[in-house]
């Protein structure tokens, strides 16, 4: 099977379900995080041989390691209610330890995972726009020029809109652009860290210009094409 | 020039400038304590990335002229002056501010960085980390991470028969002293079905901490009958005795792999080599405490360290 792990209320999820569905020679279930933690039996071994773990929920069904295929990955993170009657410090180590639990899962399922989790985001490598505008840097693509201190924080760059394009294991996904910026676009993906990333630019002085980026696509935008080339992920 | 982050009088800052000192390296010393005061400027250059001051109570550092950076800092939200005021008061949000900044330079500055922060970040999971350490090479111990007590007791049961304990311990980088799992343990088990709780095989054999700098290793043996040497006066009424010892070739470069792999040029990492000589790795430490090591042993951990921050191949 392949996983979408999302919260219950994520639209872009359920979209993705509805249109990957057809496109896939498997079933498709959307898991959320609190299915997840509160599951009656939580088990994974790991050991110099390899890794394995089982899910068994309160209706009876199981979710094994190995029955996996594919994930598409949107856990940003882990429900905690279970903890509030704990002191707050108790409280804090249990959340930290859920986290560290849901890192390992997840990093050791040997599927493709859409995004694999970085130890700063389960939903797959983050960088805050200081870090993404280093990298658009880096990568070629034009940058708008700013001058930040701690007495004055930038505006977030993350909610900006403008073209998006999708770039999946190297593969640009979007509006037709010349060699060199679908280049530059590869390698910030490269750089960013993740097999797909979403980066919204927009043209300024006859340039493609960063403007941000994201390991949570908004699948919708991609469109078909960009759900394509998620399936074909999944069939290899 | 290097700079050194953190509070000067800390045993690991301490002996980094000390060595900075004897081998007249020139550095400064940014003190976190500071951090009220201090602010960092940025600004983006369209060719070179982010360029930008670190001003302090002593100056101001063109971040241009520094070519490395030892990072010793604290969590900022614990520094004495602001650790008791509101999660909203106007110190605590600029102190927050201060060192995210900070952090994000560091995270992508061309220069050598002891270690990133980012970096840092992959021993917030053992298991997350266990897997990068398997993938290097080394042996990893046998391990359950579960919610359910049966599971729990059948694991022991089945380490019993071969005649190994179990331990168990934190998952995430929350330090914990690891614990032989004791029969009295049994009362209470019912308590990891809040939170899946993590258990491994006792490996037999005797530890070495290994400290990679750059492409260098300083291995230390430790000779101790505690469960967890850190804590062997608690745990045994005795001191650890540390020694320095030789690794293999082979080890040595898993060790700067796994270290070059995990993008921590200055990490500790803690082995075990059991009586057949099989090589398990527990944890790369991100930001080890070298000090307790180099002050038994003599190793030489912080004048590598400095010199490996000026540039020394």
């Amino acid at each position: 099977m392949i996983l979408i792990l999302a919260d219950a209320h994520d639209a872009g999820a359920l979209w993705l379900r509805a249109t990957l569905t057809p496109l896939v020679a498997m079933p498709l279930v959307v898991l959320t995080p609190a299915r997840l933690v509160y599951a009656r039996t939580i088990m994974h071994h790991m050991d110099s041989s390899g890794t394995h773990s089982c899910f068994d929920f309160g209706d009876g069904t199981s979710l094994h390691s190995s029955s996996i295929r594919g994930v598409v990955n949107r856990m940003s993170g882990a429900p905690t209610d279970h903890f509030s009657s704990a002191e707050p410090r108790e409280r804090l180590y249990a959340a930290s330890e859920l986290q560290a639990f849901l890192l390992g899962w997840l990093a050791s399922l040997p599927c493709p995972l859409l995004n694999p989790p970085a130890p700063e985001s389960l939903a797959g490598a983050w960088h805050t726009d200081v870090v993404a505008t280093q990298l658009a840097a880096l990568a070629g693509l034009r940058c708008r020029p700013f001058v930040i201190d701690a007495d004055d924080p930038p505006q977030s760059n993350s909610t900006m809109t403008g073209t998006a394009h999708f770039i999946l294991d190297g593969k640009v996904i979007g509006p037709m652009l010349p060699a060199r910026d679908r280049d530059a676009l590869i390698q910030f993906a490269h750089l960013w860290g993740s097999r797909l990333v979403q980066v919204e630019t927009c043209q300024e002085e006859g340039r493609l210009t960063f403007l941000g980026a994201s390991s949570l696509p908004h699948y919708q935008r991609g469109g078909p094409t960009l759900v394509r080339a998620m399936a074909q992920v999944f069939a290899t | 020039m290097i700079l050194i982050l953190g509070i000067p009088d800390e045993a690991p800052v301490a002996r980094a400038i000390a060595a900075a000192e004897a081998d007249g390296i020139g550095h400064l010393v940014f003190d976190q304590r500071d951090h009220l005061s201090a602010n960092l400027m940025l600004t983006l250059d369209p060719i070179a990335g982010w360029r930008g001051t670190l001003s302090h109570p002593k100056g101001t550092v063109n971040l241009a002229s520094v070519s490395g950076v030892y990072v010793r800092l604290m969590d900022e939200r614990f520094l004495p002056d602001i650790v008791d005021l509101p999660a909203d008061a106007p110190q605590r949000l600029r102190s927050a501010r201060f060192h995210a900044l900070l952090h994000d330079w560091l995270n992508v500055a061309p220069i050598r960085i002891a270690s990133r922060p980012r970096a840092m970040l992959s021993n917030m999971s053992k298991t997350y980390q266990a897997g990068i350490i398997r993938r290097c090479g080394f042996a990893i111990p046998e391990t359950l991470v579960t919610n359910d007590p049966d599971t729990v007791l059948a694991f022991v049961a089945r380490c019993a028969a071969d005649g190994d304990d179990v331990v168990y311990k934190s998952v995430s980088g929350t330090r914990s002293i690891v614990q032989i799992f004791e029969p009295a343990d049994r009362e209470r088990l019912s308590r990891i079905r809040w939170c899946p709780t993590q258990f491994q095989r006792k490996v037999r054999g005797h530890d070495v901490r290994v400290h990679v700098v750059g492409k260098q290793t300083f291995a230390t043996a430790i000779r101790s009958d505690a469960t967890d040497y850190r804590y062997a006066r608690r745990q045994s009424a005795d001191d650890a005795e540390l020694t320095t010892t030789e690794l293999p070739p082979a080890t040595r470069a898993t060790c700067v792999a796994l270290s070059g792999a995990l993008d921590l040029p200055f990490t500790g990492i803690d082995l075990r080599i059991s009586p057949s000589g099989e090589v398990f790795c527990f944890e790369a430490n991100p930001c080890p405490a070298y000090s307790y090591y180099e002050s038994r042993t003599g190793a030489p951990i912080a004048a590598a360290l400095t010199r490996w921050l000026a540039g020394e191949k």
